[in-house]
């Protein structure tokens, strides 16, 4: 069902090499409170939905996290694109260069590879819902984390846009979530 | 667009009572909306004293990406709440603003630069376009 446009939802345009920041910012691929994991957790989510409302909320919303997949995969590209040897040695990428060179690849912060464990599936649409709204809130308090740890305000700003993102998404799914309980979805 | 509490206030029906319950205020300047990543006032939650980043296009062609970038950022907007509130006439009428406004800056974009989309007629040329060296994660730096 996927188009793409070829553009990014938000710009992303970083002029300093930082492969630490990097290796920081990999948590939202492929970390427990990322967007992989969030987008992967909505398109699995969505076929057993009672009705239109869920089906089309969660493949609206996990579609738009592919979108941020790419943002932070471009995040972490510009960061590391031009780093020199010395830079990568002292910035402690050298292990993920030694296992991917400059490549993308899905783990979190300490360098724990991406796995389905980090999502659940219930098939009930309250519990469903329910996790959906506390993955948001996790991964604005990331977002939150992350801008604590830098002053680049290249990185700054997608990153205060992306938690933005995480505070309507949890707005969504809430009012579904209370609307499905109303009607005893969860029976 | 006109406030909605305004269009709303004589209208003692169940929409009205789920406008005041819901509270919904749009943001009224696309570009403020993008750049905040919210377009509901009413649910944009700012981090500590931290200010949006403004966007400034240094070319022509960065700012006619940055125009399509908004107006499909608010038409997604009015998508999710649509989705929870599909019978929200105003939003519908507002996002179908919001598309045509966006379907607008893509041709501008594509009229003048490159194809944006595997269905854009710009891709008749030979060679095949498609193939660009500049992919969106490049960045301009």
């Amino acid at each position: 069902m996927w188009k793409y446009d070829k553009k990014l939802q938000y710009p992303i345009n970083i002029k300093k090499s930082d492969p630490k920041l990097a290796n920081l910012i990999v948590t939202q691929y492929g970390g427990a409170n990322g967007e992989l994991a969030a987008a992967l957790r909505y398109l699995n989510q969505r076929y057993t939905m009672p009705d239109a409302k869920g089906r089309a909320l969660l493949t609206d919303i996990g579609t738009e996290e592919l979108g941020h997949v790419e943002m932070i995969c471009a995040m972490i590209y510009q960061l590391t694109k031009n780093a020199t040897k010395e830079e990568m040695i002292k910035a402690g990428f050298d292990p993920h260069y030694a296992e991917h060179g400059k490549a993308l690849y899905p783990t979190d912060a300490n360098g724990v590879p991406f796995t389905a464990s980090y999502f659940a599936t219930t098939g009930d649409p309250v519990a469903d819902l329910a996790e959906d709204m506390a993955a948001e809130e996790k991964a604005r308090a990331v977002y939150e984390n992350l801008i604590n740890l830098t002053n680049d305000p290249d990185v700054i700003g997608p990153l205060l846009f992306l938690r933005q993102r995480e505070i309507v998404h949890y707005a969504r799914f809430k009012q579904l979530y209370d609307e499905y309980k109303s009607k005893g979805y969860d029976k | 667009m006109n406030n909605y509490d305004e269009y709303y206030n004589d209208i003692s029906d169940i929409r009205y009572q789920q406008k005041k319950v819901n509270n919904l205020i749009i943001e009224q300047d696309p570009y403020s909306a993008f750049i905040k990543g919210n377009l509901f006032n009413n649910l944009y939650i700012p981090y500590k004293d931290y200010k949006v980043a403004q966007i400034n296009p240094k070319n022509e062609e960065e700012y006619l990406m940055l125009m399509i970038q908004i107006y499909d950022f608010c038409a997604h907007e009015l998508t999710l709440y649509l989705d929870v509130n599909p019978n929200d006439q105003e939003a519908i009428r507002l996002r179908t603003e919001y598309i045509n406004l966006a379907k607008q800056a893509l041709n501008e974009y594509e009229s003048q630069y490159k194809a944006l989309n595997l269905t854009s007629s710009n891709l008749a040329t030979i060679p095949w376009a498609w193939d660009t060296k500049k992919w969106p994660w490049e960045g301009n730096k």
